[in-house]
């Protein structure tokens, strides 16, 4: 644990000296340093506590694949001492521990191991009685962290960003790649999830500098090229549909859309199996290698180094490099291929020692590697018994395997294929755009990976259009980089898989025993590669096991599925900004001027009622209706859809969508419009006016307004009437002025005959109005006389405010959608979707009147004339509560009970003050229907209301207000 | 996120779009059986395969057919109505 | 009668900034938000150019009417010209156009003036429209809508009909003495929605709202 002179491609700053605390005590490290790595050179070697038994651990991977080393960091939770920069100030503790990482009381779980083997959860603790008390104990003992819930909620800024092609990993074989597409005339995107590029290829280096010069050549030459955009300190956090991939960096997301993807990405490094071998001083050959060459640390004074590849032998000669001593390489093979590696470390007085393996290796008094005791393998490679040889040591590096980081590939949907000779996963069929290279592609010899990269590269790039694939030789690997079976039994275990979640081997023994012998129901009993390092370090060894338990192959085992995200993102880079769509009448401010309350309604905002100082809101909703029905008042329907169908065959047009005729309106009339869906479901409403031969104006519903005019266009690309379609639902505004006093209001503002001769019940007139040119219907959705006032948006708050100022004489005032709602309700009208469901049609709402069968073709038609000869199984009807009644009412989808079954349900329902009495509309079976029937209405506390039905208009039912008053 | 090309505006990603739902010629209405109708209306075919859909590129309110693959989850061709060949 | 005022559908979203008025073509807009508007504009600055006068017109007569007002057409789909006394007209797709006149310009009055004729189908816009411009102006559109705008010409004159913070825009890229900017166009009821959060936007990034005064040339051309 000596700090090295300086390395040439160190990520120290050893200018700045970095003092932070981990576990109440200080430590000095240099910025640049990760907490691992700054703990580590400190003497530090226990860092962690195991998930299940809270064994003491070290540094496995020092990659981050794996989560030995996780701490708090005050509030912010799952930090990676693998990849997380120590910082000044920073006060660190281990996670999952009782009492401390030195003391962790429940470090004794270790030696109640027997009675918790794989899947003990499900069968320890299903008592339902008792798990509320199970369930405390595992918050306590299980978690990762304690929140802290006053962390501030942050958002981070999202983007988008494009390139022809993005490459996935800066090693050697990434850098070629990029280089490549990018001479091709491609723009490059290049992304490494390491804080500097260069990847394996400046520290696997076998104690020879040749190929940390290759790659920093390459590096150089990628931050020089014009057509590459090197983004380092930033990972790929999965594969979205076409190309499209999240970049994490630490300031927010990038969401990339590439034309090509080349996935670069190496491999991780699979930790060898035998017992104990997650002692802190065993690790990884290639997290002993970045300790040397990105912190420029000797890991550790005397080494063995467990091989089973060509990688073995060059982490043992970078030990050597680091003055650390090399007691011996053993090597699980039974003989060791010939190689100028091989050679160079007999130069150095070490012979290998082939067939052979580590049996176990042992701790001191602290629970820190002290010693190994080598094996001999036998044919089958089981431990020859008497063999046994110990030798003392504190640091084993494993070298026996990878598995590749396919990650990205499986949710890009690639087909794999396992190579036996690789002994691992290859792609076998990428998708179009999809690229990969390198030791993901199985091409694990230096310069072979380069060369896999430039063919990639330029096959990238012509997939985005530029340049040409070319077939670039790359030589088969001559030495499988993977042992087959990297594991050496134990009667008495500990000899770990996976690390995050304290898997043993006979913990997959067992669970193959109990049944699950599939690599899906292996996963979630034994809950193997599901801790946070996702199976990292460890699926690939799960795997083997369990295709040697079933008696399979690899290939025939298959793997889980690899999900997004490829490591964990911050949910502020999630939240981003959030943009949700407001959409504001031109008239908005002049409600807030009257202190309207507003609410939502779809992506409009309404007012719901204009608030006043020392009334209640119910009031206040009162004294706005009562002022329409007294006096005059003024409401602001612009969130009406307002089309516009103009053309010698608009008529008919109308005619098809609608259920209603309107080639034989008069020009200057306005008729109710009811459309129907395919199957007769009502599904919007309106009002339609002519406004000439062949020009009608007519609106929908708010909510239906987009809709309804993509559908209406729909149609008319499929029918080509003669015609055309506007939507002017945000090009016009629109209100509504409403009373005894509106003709008197109106009349100051405008020369227009305003008489019930010239202008009648249900006629539309256009002209103008303080001076803007207006659309005006007489309409009877509120009950009083009234004009629905059209105008171009840009004028409607010159003729709002006019109206306010030419009413005020007449005690004029603004209402909202809650007063409009009395009203309506009032007068017995519906509202589509609240009075109406996804079944209602239009008989069961009396509009038998709305429905035309003698046109030739209308949507719903069929249906309709199907349904009108069926008996109806409900009508919507009027209905009003006693009198006297006190107490709580019904509110809307109560439902109506008869004989302890439900016979229907209440859709509107409101106090009137006008009528004096509870009203409401309700859906009841037809035999239920008839004026003066009672019935009973549930409410929510099970206790139940009487209530009668009654005809609909509730007020004004002879429409006399329409009528010319005298 | 899936890319969609509308024939008019180009490729542009999926949340720029509305799906109506596929193609299907209607019977005749004023000939066909109460049951036939019904079927029409209610039923529609869950099978995998290409299937010729009314798509419509919002921003624009263009509307255009795609053929798509929904086993392979590919779009092979856009055109506007009466483009096809 | 005085003809009517015209109201920007920015105006409720700008009132609290506004330092400053003037009233361009009748509509009440903002000269100045403060002393900090020509340094957004060299930054990211966000403009209002609502007031400017617009009409729109579609279906398969529509440009020979409009070339029959003396309004000139262009003939690709989705791409827009500058006639010579400085009109903008944009092609949306195949058969729709929007005319955009320069300050005093006349042409969308006749538009609306004129009765269509077969196959002509008026349409009445209320746009809110916005000009983007300055340092990180391609920055701000990365941050806002999922549509690469480095592809909008200003040589070739394309329109991109697209979705931004979740609202239908058309936009188009022109290029200027001080740069490249970005006009866009959205549906009036969107635009105090739009405003807002481009402008939250461009603050983030060290710019802001823009007032005419501090547009200058951008806002006559």
């Amino acid at each position: 644990m000596k700090r090295l002179s300086v390395m040439p491609d160190e990520w120290l700053d050893r200018s700045r000296v970095v003092r932070f605390r981990f576990e109440g005590r200080s430590f000095e490290g240099f910025a640049g340093d990760s907490i691992s790595s700054a703990l580590w050179a400190a003497g530090q070697r226990t860092l962690g506590r195991s998930f299940k038994y809270h064994r003491p651990r070290g540094i496995l991977s020092a990659a981050n694949h794996d989560v030995n080393v996780m701490v708090q960091d005050g509030q912010r939770l799952n930090t990676r001492g693998d990849v997380v920069e120590v910082r000044e100030g920073m006060d660190l503790s281990a996670v999952n521990t009782f009492g401390g990482l030195a003391n962790d009381r429940a470090r004794h779980l270790n030696r109640l191991s027997r009675f918790l083997p794989v899947g003990f959860y499900y069968k320890a603790f299903h008592n339902k009685r008792l798990f509320p008390l199970w369930e405390r104990m595992f918050r306590r003992v299980t978690g990762l962290g304690v929140l802290d819930f006053s962390t501030p909620h942050i958002r981070t800024p999202k983007r988008y960003d494009f390139c022809d092609v993005l490459v996935i990993g800066a090693g050697p074989s990434g850098l070629s790649a990029a280089l490549a597409a990018a001479d091709a005339g491609a723009r490059v995107a290049i992304c490494d999830e390491n804080a500097r590029a260069g990847g394996s290829g400046l520290y696997q280096l076998g104690g020879d500098t040749a190929r940390a010069d290759a790659t920093r050549s390459l590096l150089a030459r990628v931050r020089a090229h014009d057509n590459i955009r090197l983004l380092e300190g930033t990972y790929a956090a999965g594969y979205y549909a076409d190309q499209w991939v999240p970049l994490i960096d630490r300031e927010r997301m990038t969401k990339m859309r590439a034309k090509s993807v080349i996935v670069a990405s190496g491999a991780f490094e699979q930790p060898s199996v035998f017992r104990n071998n997650d002692l802190p001083g065993v690790m990884n050959g290639s997290a002993m290698q970045r300790l040397i060459y990105r912190y420029a640390l000797r890991p550790c004074d005397s080494a063995v180094v467990l091989a089973g590849n060509a990688d073995g032998y060059r982490v043992a000669l970078d030990l050597m490099a680091a003055g650390a001593r090399v007691e011996a390489v053993v090597d699980m093979r039974a003989s060791v291929p010939a190689s100028p590696l091989v050679d160079a470390l007999k130069a150095r007085g070490i012979e290998p020692l082939a067939g052979h393996a580590i049996q176990e290796a042992h701790p001191d008094g602290r629970g820190e590697l002290a010693g190994v005791t080598l094996v001999k393998l036998d044919g089958s490679g089981r431990p020859v018994a008497g063999s046994e040889r110990r030798i003392a040591c504190d640091g084993v590096a494993m070298s026996t395997g990878w598995s590749p980081t396919m990650n990205l590939l499986y949710q890009a949907g690639t087909r794999m294929r396992f190579d036996d000779l690789l002994q691992q996963f290859v792609p076998d069929q990428l998708p179009e755009g999809v690229f990969a290279c390198g030791r993901s592609n199985g091409v694990y010899t230096f310069e072979s990976r380069m060369a896999d990269g430039v063919r990639a590269g330029l096959a990238a790039a012509a997939h985005a259009g530029l340049g040409e694939a070319a077939p670039v030789g790359v030589p088969p690997e001559a030495e499988a980089p993977s042992l087959a079976w990297p594991i050496v039994p134990h009667p008495d275990g500990k000899n770990f898989v996976d690390f995050d979640e304290d898997l043993q081997v006979k913990d997959f023994e067992n669970a193959v025993q109990e049944g699950y012998d599939n690599i899906e129901l292996l996963k979630r009993f034994s809950t193997v590669g599901m801790g946070p390092s996702q199976g990292k370090h460890s699926n690939m060894t799960a795997l083997r096991i369990l295709a040697r338990l079933t008696g399979k192959s690899p290939q025939q085992v298959g793997t889980t599925t690899a999900r997004p995200f490829f490591h964990p993102v911050p949910l502020s880079h999630l939240a981003g900004r959030g943009f949700s769509p407001q959409r504001l009448s031109p008239l908005h401010g002049r409600h807030a001027a009257h202190g309207a309350v507003f609410m939502q309604a779809g992506a409009w905002l309404r007012p719901e009622y204009y608030a006043v100082g020392g009334k209640s809101r119910i009031d206040c909703i009162r004294e706005e209706a009562r002022r329409v029905r007294t006096a005059v008042g003024l409401i602001d329907v612009g969130t009406l859809g307002k089309l516009e169908v103009r053309g010698p065959q608009a008529a008919e047009f109308l005619n098809r969508c609608y259920t209603g005729r309107y080639d034989n309106m008069k020009v200057g009339a306005t008729r109710y419009a009811v459309m129907c869906d395919e199957s007769g479901v009502l599904s919007d409403e309106g009002v339609v006016a002519r406004i000439a031969d062949d020009v009608f104006y007519f609106t929908t519903t708010s909510s239906g307004a987009a809709t309804v005019y993509r559908e209406l266009s729909r149609l008319n690309t499929e029918w080509k009437l003669d015609c055309g379609l506007v939507n002017l639902t945000g090009a016009y505004s629109a209100m509504n002025l409403a009373g005894p006093a509106s003709r008197k209001v109106l009349s100051q503002l405008t020369d227009m005959d305003l008489s019930s001769a010239a202008f009648p019940y249900l006629a539309i007139r256009c002209g103008t109005v303080a001076g803007i040119p207006v659309r005006m219907m007489r309409v009877g959705f509120v009950g009083e006389w009234g004009y629905e006032i059209h105008v171009p948006a840009e004028y409607g708050p010159t003729l709002w405010d006019a109206l306010m100022k030419a009413g005020e004489a007449s005690g004029i005032g603004p209402f909202g959608v809650e007063a409009q709602r009395l009203l309506r309700l009032e007068k017995g009208h519906l509202i589509v979707s609240q009075d109406t469901d996804g079944l209602t049609h239009p008989f069961e709402v009396g509009m038998d009147w709305a429905v035309k069968f003698d046109k030739l073709f209308f949507t719903g038609k069929r249906s309709l004339q199907i349904l009108r000869t069926m008996p109806l199984k409900r009508k919507l009807v009027g209905f009003r509560l006693a009198e006297n009644h006190s107490g709580e009412a019904p509110k809307e989808c109560h439902l109506v009970i008869r004989d302890g079954d439900i016979a229907g349900r209440v859709t509107s329902i409101s106090w009137s003050p006008h009528v004096g009495r509870y009203i409401g509309l309700a859906f009841l079976p037809p035999d239920m229907a008839a004026v003066g029937t009672p019935f009973t209405i549930r409410l929510s506390d099970g206790g139940t209301v009487n209530a009668e039905v009654c005809d609909t208009p509730f007020f004004d039912p002879k429409d006399e207000r329409q009528k010319e008053i005298a | 996120m899936k890319l969609m090309t509308c024939p008019i505006n180009g490729t542009r990603p999926i949340s720029e779009f509305v799906y109506w739902g596929e193609i299907r010629p209607a019977p005749d209405a004023n000939t066909c059986t109460d049951d036939r109708w019904a079927d029409y209306v209610f039923n529609r075919n869950g099978a995998p395969g290409v299937k010729k859909e009314w798509w419509c590129h919002t921003p624009s309110n263009t509307w255009f057919i795609a053929e798509r693959d929904t086993e392979k989850d590919k779009v092979l061709r856009t055109y506007l109505h009466g483009d096809d060949k | 009668m005085s003809a009517p005022v015209r109201v920007s559908p920015l105006l409720d979203a700008q009132r609290s900034q506004a330092s400053k008025w003037t009233q361009p073509e009748g509509m009440q807009s903002v000269a100045a938000f403060g002393p900090g508007d020509a340094a957004h504009l060299h930054q990211v600055g966000i403009g209002d150019l609502s007031f400017r006068r617009r009409a729109g017109v579609k279906g398969t007569g529509a440009a020979a009417w409009l070339k029959s007002l003396g309004i000139e057409t262009p003939e690709r789909p989705n791409s827009w010209l500058r006639m010579p006394d400085g009109t903008l007209v944009l092609r949306l797709g195949m058969t729709e156009f929007l005319v955009e006149d320069v300050p005093g310009g006349g042409h969308a009055a006749r538009m609306q003036a004129t009765a269509p004729s077969h196959g002509v189908y008026p349409v009445p816009r209320f746009d809110a429209s916005l000009v983007i411009a300055g340092r990180e102006a391609l920055e701000l559109t990365r941050q806002t809508c999922a549509f690469d705008f480095a592809t909008l010409s200003p040589q070739a004159q394309t329109v991109a009909m697209t979705s931004m913070v979740g609202v239908g825009i058309t936009a188009i890229a022109l290029n200027g003495s001080d740069g490249l900017r970005y006009r866009l166009w959205c549906d009036g009821t969107y635009g105090s929605y739009l405003w807002s959060t481009l402008v939250e936007v461009a603050r983030d990034l060290g710019g802001g709202e823009v007032g005419l005064d501090a547009l200058g040339r951008i806002a006559q051309v």
